[in-house]
């Protein structure tokens, strides 16, 4: 059979399709696209969740009522009737329009359907019951209190009691064992917890049915449990269940009010009240009733309930009063400063400030407000500064302040001894007061502005001429108090916190209490100023202020905590020399502690800093100290550290050149190796032999290829039982050997075809190991390819023959993976296309290779199943054609190899072998077209083989055959199936005559 | 059939001269035959020995006669009949001022109402009672309502009211019973300032400042008593009771800090303070600080009476105006 001439170039230039040049690219658009979309629609979901909550308050909080509303008839909801804030109105009709006023505006008209007073009540309630979770949670404790019969109401059945109540202190006083005597219940903290839940339901039940004086009776009872501190651990949770009993009192009267106001006494609407109504609006009946409520509260003796119960229903001032109620807010503070037990005390101060998220407006509202507060410091001869901002919140500092004299009484120690009666310590009761701290500051800083920040800091942060208490420890100055300072800080925003850095600094130098360790405020501290760095000039002023500190503190696990934190601030504000001084200090304080976990957690993240940070490992190397610490660690921290380090190799991209880091990096990657074991989960693995394979490529030894080829042969050794690996380095020796080729321009000397050899054979060694079939073989074709190109025909033919025999060793169909098929036909068709110019060999012929691979075929069938075969055979037959013509049409790029169109030119044996070989494989070709499954894949063969011998050979030679194979295909393929169209036309296109079809 | 008696004023409080204004309410459910319906409003001081201060006998036998400050009658209705349903009849009755006609017993003429007050052993009430007479043998309906008074504010300039307050100290020196010996040597000071007069509706303002105490406090209170005095035969009958206990501190309270006092004063059981001859109406606020029980409890067994000496005291009287 006569194969036809072919002229690769030019088909090829007329089979490619033409390009045409653009300008735009169209991934640009959309990246932008996506930035702009994404935040929007976060946001909406966060509204929408926000909304969730919103509801869900609403149906607690206002539960009760609802179903008294429910039980009268009432038609509309209390919660639709809309009615605006009274001091929206007059912030919006403020003369001045400050900006505080703009902000407001657009809030009014956005909801206008609820008033701004109940709004933010809702709003209140919501981060409440947030906050409240996580108080609860935080504080669980089981086991049982003791309940005194002073309590009686826990019991199921409330006794009347007698007593006069101002006998009843002084009785208590004289008989101390008649507690004693009387039944001591002990319950479960769970009974307890069930009983005030009972008891908040039956205290809105009293109300529904007109028992309100019972209802109020039972609440002030609710509220005198508050007063038992006698075990601390339950207070929190206690404080959270008697403080909804209050919510719910103060909402039952609020809506009582509300409805006196719009009805008259038999129920009737007269008019409802207007969203934003003030007290000019509400009728005097209501008042009456609203001033009776106070009356009523007022006369309670004892002077915890009173004023739980004053906060609970102070939003109802808005009755009465035109502006909001800071005054009473002020008194309310005052009045607890009679509260001597340090936790009852500091959780009436939560409760405060809690009714006043509620009832108070944020902004520094009308000027109405402010006249009044101005009179208000004047009256109340509060110890204000100048410097003071006009904040309607200042009842909460100074109630603060006055806590935190208390609070310094409980950090000297002068309620040990109740204390340890309870069963706490100090250290319990400022764990259990510490929620308190933080609710108010939280309160404090909504909306702050600077100045009032600044005013904050100076209350709480300055040491204090002091002006309240002459009882102070230190006499005439109070130090602030750490867990203050800490939560001061916590929530002071990092701009503010990198403004006046060395202020604060000093801050929290002072601030040195048991309440908070003052390593916990350094670290908040660091963190702020990593957030945002101070000005340039007091960068290093700041750190040397705080390390004079710092370096001092003995404690290996405090110290290293602040130092993590600092590394960072370092690296973004400061110089090298500085990172040096503090690793030097670092490792001078490791050497002389205890290193445990929680160290080692804090140097791993000092490691992941300075590693991040420098995108350059070397540089991290070569800082002195930093390899000393990474001699530091052990165990799993040690792993994670290495990871990380191999990880910035990676993620940097770069060459790694230094031999240093080359050295530590390798003994790196080798413990990482070596902590690999047979119980090692399937990703550690994954992700080590990843790591370890990006740093085996990016090793680079520039020039010394021979030092490159034996740090290869290193990483074979010690990363045994790798498969990726393996397959780097023997990139790796092929790219050696390449570049050799390279530096001696195409033409070797001895000693680089020595070292080529070696790279060569390195390889032969290493393939075998591979596990992976594919792998193997695609390996050995690469290896034979470079020994090729570096004129060394004999590798080349064994790497080729070590493929075929790899094949063969193939010894049935199941050792082979379904998914190998694919690449096992993809292997042999680029290996035909290799062994167009790989010569042939020079006793067993020119086609002792292709025979081989014939017979590998003819041998191992299940290799090649259904059209893979015919896929495979074309690709031969394909090479077969090429070696047919007059020259072939690529060859390898060295003068010093020959290709057979050389080395058989004229030779007929040749070219009579090559002859009969593609009879065989036609032969073959149309024998593999009938071997299909069924007809379909049949049809689909037909077509493969009809193409393939058409590409090869002229017409007239196989034109018979390919009508048979397409009348075939005709028969078993639907009609216009594109690709029997297709190879119809091609058969037209080639002079096919076609008849029947 | 039932009468109900309306007063204008949800609070029944009325000041002189309003006028007292209202409706009575009759419902019957068939024809009703009356001789007059009759308003009547009375007004009385009803005043009580107490057995304690002169003694048994003489608190059963020595009753004080009530004086009638106030009695007017007022007919809304001549004889007549009601028809089924309900009937509502408006009313104004004025309330005058007695100018002199009513004498108290060793007093001066009064020349205004007394405010309702609801004490121990001095009672000022007024009462509203409407009647409608019907015929012999039949009992006449009724109904009686308390109508509140007071007097109208202003008598007194609010400026002249209020700034009146004494400053106050109470130490172990100043206690004139015997204090627990612990106590009395430990010492204790307690200053603060209150105000003395003060405006039956503001509340009752002041603070107090725990100086030092070695001995812990248990609590502080402001106690409010009334101080009643009745006239029995040729001397007055005098007694004092609480009123209102506010406790201002709970605890041992730190040092040096200021306390507030704010005392709602309770409506009714308050009024001007006054005097009158045959009676008087005074007011008195007791500082009391109570000690920790912790040091009490070797004490208690031994001596039953040591409660007393737990407790320091301080009495201030207070003037109370209405303005």
């Amino acid at each position: 059979m006569q194969i036809r001439v072919r002229q690769y170039e030019q088909e090829a230039a007329s089979l490619a399709l033409r390009g045409k040049p653009t300008t735009q690219n169209p991934l640009k658009s959309s990246v932008t696209n996506v930035e702009k979309v994404s935040p929007l629609s976060g946001r909406i979901n966060a509204d929408k969740g926000f909304a969730g909550v919103h509801q869900l308050t609403k149906s607690r909080t206002f539960g009760s009522f609802e179903d008294e509303e429910k039980n009268e008839k009432a038609s509309e909801d209390p919660l639709e009737v809309t009615f605006e804030d009274p001091l929206g109105v007059l912030s919006s009709q403020d003369s001045l329009p400050t900006e505080d006023t703009v902000k407001y505006i657009p809030r009014l008209s956005r909801r206008i359907t609820k008033g701004a007073s109940d709004e933010r009540a809702e709003a209140a309630a919501a981060e409440w019951d947030a906050y409240k979770l996580s108080i609860m949670q935080r504080f669980t404790s089981t086991g049982t209190i003791t309940v005194s019969a002073t309590f009686d109401i826990l019991s199921k059945e409330p006794k009347v009691r007698g007593r006069s109540v101002s006998a009843a202190h002084l009785e208590e006083l004289e008989n101390p064992e008649k507690e004693a005597r009387e039944e001591t219940k002990i319950i479960s903290q769970q009974e307890y917890v069930t009983r005030l839940k009972e008891l908040n339901e039956e205290i809105s039940q009293a109300w529904i049915n007109s028992e309100r004086v019972a209802a109020l009776r039972l609440s002030i009872k609710v509220a005198r449990l508050l007063s038992d501190t006698s075990v601390p651990q339950f207070y929190p949770t206690l404080f959270v269940l008697v403080t909804d009993v209050m919510d719910t009192v103060g909402n039952l009267v609020w809506n009582r009010i509300k409805k006196k106001a719009e009805c008259d006494e038999d129920g009737k609407l007269i008019s409802p009240l207007p969203v934003n109504f003030t007290a000019e609006d509400v009728r005097q009946e209501a008042k009456d009733t609203c001033f009776n409520w106070f009356y009523k509260i007022g006369s309670i003796r004892e002077l915890l309930p009173r004023i739980y119960l004053e906060l609970a229903i102070v939003r109802c001032m808005l009755f009465l009063e035109k502006d909001p109620p800071i005054s009473t807010f002020q008194r309310v503070t005052q009045m607890m400063r009679g509260l001597s037990d340090p936790l009852a005390s500091a959780y009436a101060h939560l409760y405060l400030a809690r009714r006043s998220r509620a009832t108070m407006p944020l902004e520094s509202s009308s000027s109405g407000a402010l006249h009044n507060f101005a009179a208000l410091i004047n009256s109340l001869e509060l110890p204000l500064p100048s410097s003071m901002p006009q904040n309607p919140r200042v009842y909460l500092i100074s109630g603060l302040k006055d806590y935190l004299i208390l609070f310094q009484r409980l950090l000297a120690g002068d309620f040990d001894s109740r204390l340890t009666k309870a069963g706490a310590d100090r250290r319990l009761s400022i764990i259990l007061i510490e929620p308190v701290f933080e609710w108010i500051m939280q309160c404090l800083f909504k909306q702050a502005n600077e100045k009032e920040m600044a005013y904050f800091l100076e209350v709480f942060g300055e040491v204090q001429e002091d002006d309240i208490s002459v009882d102070a420890p230190s006499p005439g100055f109070i130090a602030p108090v750490s867990v203050v300072v800490h939560h001061l800080l916590k929530n002071l925003p990092a701009t503010y916190v990198g403004n006046h850095a060395l202020d604060i600094s000093k801050i929290v130098k002072s601030s040195i209490d048991l309440s908070m360790p003052q390593y916990m405020n350094y670290r908040l501290l660091g963190l702020k100023l990593c957030e945002c760095s101070p000005p340039r000039e007091f960068r290093l002023t700041v750190l040397n202020d705080v390390w004079r500190v710092v370096m001092k503190y003995t404690n290996l696990g405090e110290y290293i905590s602040v130092a993590d934190v600092f590394v960072e601030y370092i690296l973004q504000n400061c110089t090298e020399a500085e990172i040096l001084i503090i690793l030097r200090d670092i490792m001078r304080h490791v050497k002389k502690g205890e290193v445990n976990d929680g160290v080692l957690a804090s140097l791993e993240s000092i490691v992941f800093k300075l590693v991040t940070h420098y995108t350059d490992l070397s540089h991290v190397l070569q800082l002195d100290h930093f390899v000393d610490i990474l001699d530091v660690f052990y165990g799993d921290t040690r792993i994670s550290v290495y990871k990380r380090i191999l990880s910035s190799i990676s993620r940097s991209n770069k060459q790694v050149r230094d031999p240093v880091t080359r050295h530590a990096v390798f003994e790196a990657a080798r413990v990482l190796h070596d902590s690999l074991d047979s119980l090692s989960s399937d990703d550690d693995r994954r992700q080590i032999t990843r790591l370890i394979v990006r740093y085996v490529q990016l090793v680079d030894f520039d020039r010394d290829l021979e030092q490159h080829l034996a740090f290869l042969v290193d990483c074979r050794g010690t990363f045994a039982d790798m498969d990726p690996l393996r397959v780097t380095v023997i990139h790796a020796s092929n790219r050696l050997a390449m570049t050799t080729l390279k530096m001696v321009k195409g033409s070797h000397n001895k000693r680089t075809r020595d070292f080529v050899k070696a790279c060569v054979t390195f390889n032969e060694i290493t393939i075998p190991s591979i596990n992976s079939l594919v792998t193997r073989i695609n390996l050995f074709l690469e290896t034979a390819e470079v020994a090729l190109m570096n004129a060394l025909p004999s590798h080349a033919e064994s790497a080729v023959k070590s493929t075929l025999s790899s094949l063969q060793d193939v010894t049935s169909k199941d050792d082979v993976k379904a998914g190998d098929l694919e690449g096992i036909s993809m292997f042999l068709v680029k290996l035909s296309a290799f062994l167009v110019v790989m010569p042939g060999h020079p006793e067993h012929g020119g086609f002792y290779i292709v025979k081989g691979l014939l017979n590998v075929l003819e041998m191992q069938p299940w290799l090649t199943p259904g059209r893979r075969r015919i896929q495979v055979l074309s690709g031969v037959l394909a090479m077969l054609a090429a070696l047919a013509q007059e020259r072939l049409p690529y060859h390898i790029q060295n003068s010093q190899v020959d290709s057979n169109d050389g080395m058989f030119f004229g030779d007929d044996s040749y070219h009579e072998e090559l002859e009969s070989l593609t009879e065989i494989l036609v032969e073959n070709i149309t024998a593999a077209a009938n071997d299909g499954a069924d007809s379909a894949q049949q049809g689909l063969q037909a077509l493969d083989a009809c193409t393939a011998l058409l590409q090869v050979f002229d017409a007239n030679r196989v034109g018979e055959m390919c009508m048979t194979l397409l009348k075939k295909a005709t028969t078993s393929i639907t009609r216009n199936d594109p690709y029997l169209l297709s190879t119809r036309q091609l058969c037209q296109q080639r002079g096919v005559q076609l008849t029947n079809v | 059939m039932a009468v109900e008696l309306r007063l204008s004023r949800l609070d029944r409080v009325y000041r002189p001269p309003d006028v007292l204004e209202g409706t009575v309410v009759i419902t019957t459910p068939n024809t009703l035959t009356h001789q007059g319906i009759r308003l009547t409003a009375v007004g009385t001081i009803m005043l009580q020995l107490s057995a304690r201060s002169v003694g048994v006998f003489e608190a059963l036998y020595n009753t004080v006669k009530p004086i009638q400050l106030m009695s007017k009658t007022l007919d809304i209705s001549p004889a007549g009949k009601i028809l089924p349903g309900v009937l509502e009849l408006p009313f104004h009755l004025s309330i005058d001022v007695p100018n002199g006609i009513v004498i108290v017993p060793n007093g001066a003429p009064i020349e205004t109402l007394f405010e309702t007050y609801h004490g121990a052993y001095v009672n000022i009430q007024y009462l509203l009672t409407v009647d409608v007479i019907r015929g012999y043998l039949q009992k006449s309906l009724s109904a009686t309502t308390e109508f509140i008074i007071e007097s109208r504010p202003g008598r007194f300039q609010r400026s002249l009211v209020v700034p009146e307050s004494v400053n106050f100290y109470i130490t172990q020196d100043t206690q004139k019973h015997a204090l627990l010996p612990v106590i009395r040597s430990g010492g204790f000071r307690v200053t603060g300032r209150i105000a003395t007069q003060c405006s039956l509706t503001e509340p009752l303002m002041g603070e107090l400042i725990v100086e030092k105490s070695a001995v812990p406090i248990y609590s502080i209170d402001v106690q409010l008593f009334r101080v009643e005095s009745v006239a029995a035969g040729d001397r007055m009958a005098t007694e004092s009771s609480e009123i209102q206990s506010t406790q201002i501190a709970d605890g041992d309270v730190c040092r040096g800090v200021k306390l507030p006092i704010y005392i709602i004063l309770p409506r009714l059981c308050t009024c001007p303070t006054l005097s009158a001859g045959a009676f008087s109406l005074e007011f008195e606020l007791s500082i009391v600080i109570t000690f920790d029980a912790g040091f009490s409890k070797n004490y208690t067994h031994v001596e039953p009476v040591a409660s007393k000496q737990l407790v320091a005291l301080e009495s201030i009287p207070l003037r109370l105006v209405r303005a």
